[in-house]
């Protein structure tokens, strides 16, 4: 006989599935469901619209008294995910979990966290500061990312859902300047001075040098970071 | 019984499995089945089963659904209403798998599986059987149960069944029969029986001596004792066996007197040792008397003989006289020097006997003689002489030159205090001689004094003169105003001299006198008349 967890999570897993509405998916990983892969699609009105995130469940032995452990396996550019590893800066996953909270219903607030991010509160700070700098400058990147990373496949099974398997089938390589979020024109024009692209793109993301930024920062001070 | 029922119904207990799906209200939003003995919050009446809200109140203190405050005290059983719904819920016999197919209202359920339901697991009521079995089957398990109790046919005894087959092969009431005689009897009596069977082969009573007949016991008086050598000599071995017996116990005895005394000698053994290492260089054995087998010529032995006679007397000066002073110790020393003009030769050979101070023999040539403790530099007769602290021999027992060292103490005293007495004689009369030197001096200066005050006197006196002369004839006399004026300038210089610059002014000055030179002191008339004064002061 099954314990009250077991039951639990299997009677989540099936609500998930029946529910066909809200779009969200639920997969086990190696045949457990204690380790899961869950995804929903971007807000619909934001710049992740359009996109199709994975996340990766773990359910602890303790659950559902103590949170699920949940971080993105889709790379995402908000202020409270971190860009390199995917951890969630959300109070739900940390000191707010309520044992009535579902996979669901916590799969549906990771939705709406990119609804609103909370850039006081951030678990990536480049990003961060690149949205309170310039909002629409982090939208276009934040958009161009979801194209690049959070492309829903159609005809292909999901057993890797990391970006390198979905960018190899787009037609033009990675746009590096649009994926830091940075103007072409700013990074050419350091290009023309002599520094490698990859450096340029490097420093000018670490000193935020984006929107309103860009006036403030001398073009000495860009040349003696990337001479550094 | 009631300890394995409870047991199944603890299992199933909280796994109910409903007819029909069940009315949203009723279910718990933690572990989102139809609430188990629901309990509300007094505070935001939220309904919760009660494992689950204590579960969660563990982890943090607030209701999961609208995270208010909450504890364990704020929690009541929920209200009957809820409480008859959930009880009242139609579920289906956990025991389904096995066949029961059997659904009641969820407060039934118990009363079912303790009592009714015939697919509930049980255990089989015999001790050490382990089987589980749907309780439709145990009546049909149990008549033939391995684990049932049978009783014996032969001795009424209880067995289980399992054990019968052996128990039949040492029940003491089954028949067995004789394999000598072929007579049966009873398994109780086989002893009995063993020590009276003629037919039994029997060794002689006296094979532990050597006999190697054996026989059935019928044979053994007739046709064996009566030719059997050991028989004869029965009383022989009878005596001589208890001899031995008495001899082997006084062995042991023996024995463990020995081992008593090895414990002993061996304690002793090492308390020796442990006074010898405290002993140190004075530890001498027996034979330290005797010279080793260095010195094996009559002569040579005459002159050892004669050496350590001398020994003691010579070893440390004082040491058996408590009242030494330094005269005595120079006669000694005298002594001494003889005795070491006699006996140079034996001096050269003489070896101490322990080898703990082999080296310090030799660097000093002469170990008999000299301190151990001296330096070979010095000579030791000397040191001795002007110190009279007795040496440090080891050839003279410990007592003895602790009572040396302490008459060579009293020795030390007695100088010190003599040296003392003279230390203050000296002192006294030296003191008394600068004491007079001082007075002497005083005398000296004060005569000074009395002399410098008389010529001052005098001076002035005629100063005072000489210038009423002058006033008296007026400043129309032949005394030129210069002569005037120095004259005046002369007396305020004398009042100053009077105090700084007395020598230039006087025509004889008095030889100042030497510093602690009283004695030296030139005798002058000046110096006379100070005296003088004095003494009638």
């Amino acid at each position: 006989m099954a314990d009250a967890r077991t039951r639990r999570v299997k009677k989540e897993i099936q609500d998930i599935q029946n529910d066909r509405q809200a779009g969200l998916t639920i997969e086990l990983v190696n045949d457990s469901i204690f380790h899961l892969i869950g995804s929903f699609p971007g807000p619909p009105g934001t710049c992740y619209e359009g996109g199709k995130f994975d996340v990766d469940i773990v359910v602890p032995e303790t659950y559902p008294f103590v949170a699920l452990k949940m971080k993105f396996l889709s790379k995402v550019y908000h202020p409270n995910i971190s860009s390199a590893s995917g951890a969630i800066c959300l109070d739900i996953l940390k000191d707010n979990w309520s044992p009535i909270l579902t996979l669901k219903s916590t799969l549906i607030s990771l939705q709406s966290l990119l609804c609103t991010p909370e850039p006081n509160d951030p678990q990536d700070a480049e990003v961060a500061k690149h949205y309170l700098t310039s909002k629409s400058s982090f939208e276009e990147t934040a958009r161009y990312w979801t194209e690049t990373y959070a492309r829903p496949q159609t005809n292909e099974g999901r057993g890797a859902p990391s970006g390198t398997s979905k960018t190899s089938h787009l037609p033009t390589v990675r746009d590096e300047v649009a994926m830091a979020g940075l103007e072409r024109a700013h990074v050419e024009q350091f290009e023309a001075l002599g520094f490698e692209r990859g450096r340029v793109i490097e420093v000018l993301k670490r000193i935020n040098y984006r929107g309103a930024n860009v006036p403030k920062i001398s073009e000495d001070t860009v040349v003696e970071e990337l001479l550094k | 019984m009631n300890d394995v029922e409870t047991g199944v119904l603890s299992a199933y207990d909280d796994v109910y499995s409903y007819v029909e799906s069940v009315n949203s209200n009723l279910i718990c939003c933690i572990c989102r089945t139809p609430f188990v003995e629901p309990t509300s919050a007094k505070t935001c009446s939220h309904t919760f089963c009660l494992r689950c809200i204590y579960q969660a109140l563990e982890i943090t203190s607030q209701c999961p659904v609208d995270r208010s405050p909450l504890t364990a005290d704020d929690l009541q059983p929920a209200g009957s209403i809820v409480r008859n719904l959930v009880d009242e819920l139609m579920v289906e016999c956990p025991c389904k798998p096995s066949g029961c197919t059997h659904t009641c209202q969820r407060q039934h359920l118990a009363s079912h599986l303790k009592s009714d339901c015939l697919f509930v697991q049980v255990s089989c009521c015999e001790d050490n059987c382990e089987q589980l079995l749907l309780k439709k089957d145990i009546r049909k398990h149990s008549d033939g149960c391995v684990h049932r109790t049978v009783t014996c046919e032969a001795c009424d005894d209880s067995v289980k069944f399992i054990d019968l087959e052996s128990h039949q092969g040492e029940c003491p009431a089954k028949e067995i029969t004789c394999v000598h005689c072929s007579s049966t009897f009873p398994r109780s009596s086989l002893q009995s029986h063993n020590s009276t069977c003629t037919l039994m082969p029997i060794p002689c009573p006296h094979s532990t001596f050597g006999c190697a007949w054996v026989g059935t016991r019928g044979t053994l008086t007739e046709a064996h004792l009566a030719t059997c050598v050991y028989e004869s000599l029965k009383g022989f071995i009878t005596l001589h066996s208890a001899k031995i017996d008495a001899l082997e116990s006084e062995n042991l005895a023996l024995r463990h007197r020995v081992e008593e005394l090895e414990k002993t000698s061996g304690s002793m053994k090492r308390d020796i040792s442990i006074a010898k290492a405290s002993l140190g260089p004075w530890f001498r054995s027996a034979g330290s008397g005797l010279p080793p087998a260095a010195a094996p010529a009559v002569p040579a032995t005459r002159q050892e003989r004669r050496r350590s006679r001398v020994v003691p007397l010579n070893g440390v000066m004082s040491n058996f006289a408590d009242d030494v002073h330094p005269l005595r110790n120079s006669d000694e020393v005298q002594g001494h020097l003889d005795s070491n003009l006699v006996n140079p030769a034996p001096a050269a050979q003489f070896q101490p006997p322990n080898p703990m101070y082999m080296d310090q023999s030799s660097s000093l040539g002469d170990p008999a003689q000299q301190p151990a403790f001296f330096p070979a530099s010095t000579h030791p007769y000397a040191d001795r002489y002007n110190t009279s602290v007795a040496p440090i021999n080891f050839n003279v027992s410990l007592e003895g030159s602790l009572s040396s060292l302490h008459s060579s103490m009293i020795a030390l005293e007695g100088t010190m205090n003599s040296m003392e007495r003279r230390q203050d004689i000296m002192l006294t009369t030296e003191t008394l001689r600068m004491r007079e030197e001082v007075g002497s001096l005083r005398a000296i200066v004060h005569g000074l004094r009395m002399q410098v005050h008389h010529v001052m006197m005098d001076r002035n006196a005629q100063i005072i003169s000489t210038s009423s002369v002058s006033t008296g004839a007026g400043n129309s006399s032949g005394v030129p105003r210069q002569q005037q004026e120095a004259v005046v300038q002369g007396v305020e210089r004398s009042s100053v001299m009077h105090y700084h610059d007395i020598q230039p002014q006087r025509p004889h000055p008095p030889p100042l006198p030497g510093r602690g030179g009283g004695p030296s002191f030139p005798p002058s008339s000046i110096f006379r008349r100070s005296v003088f004064l004095e003494n009638k002061l």
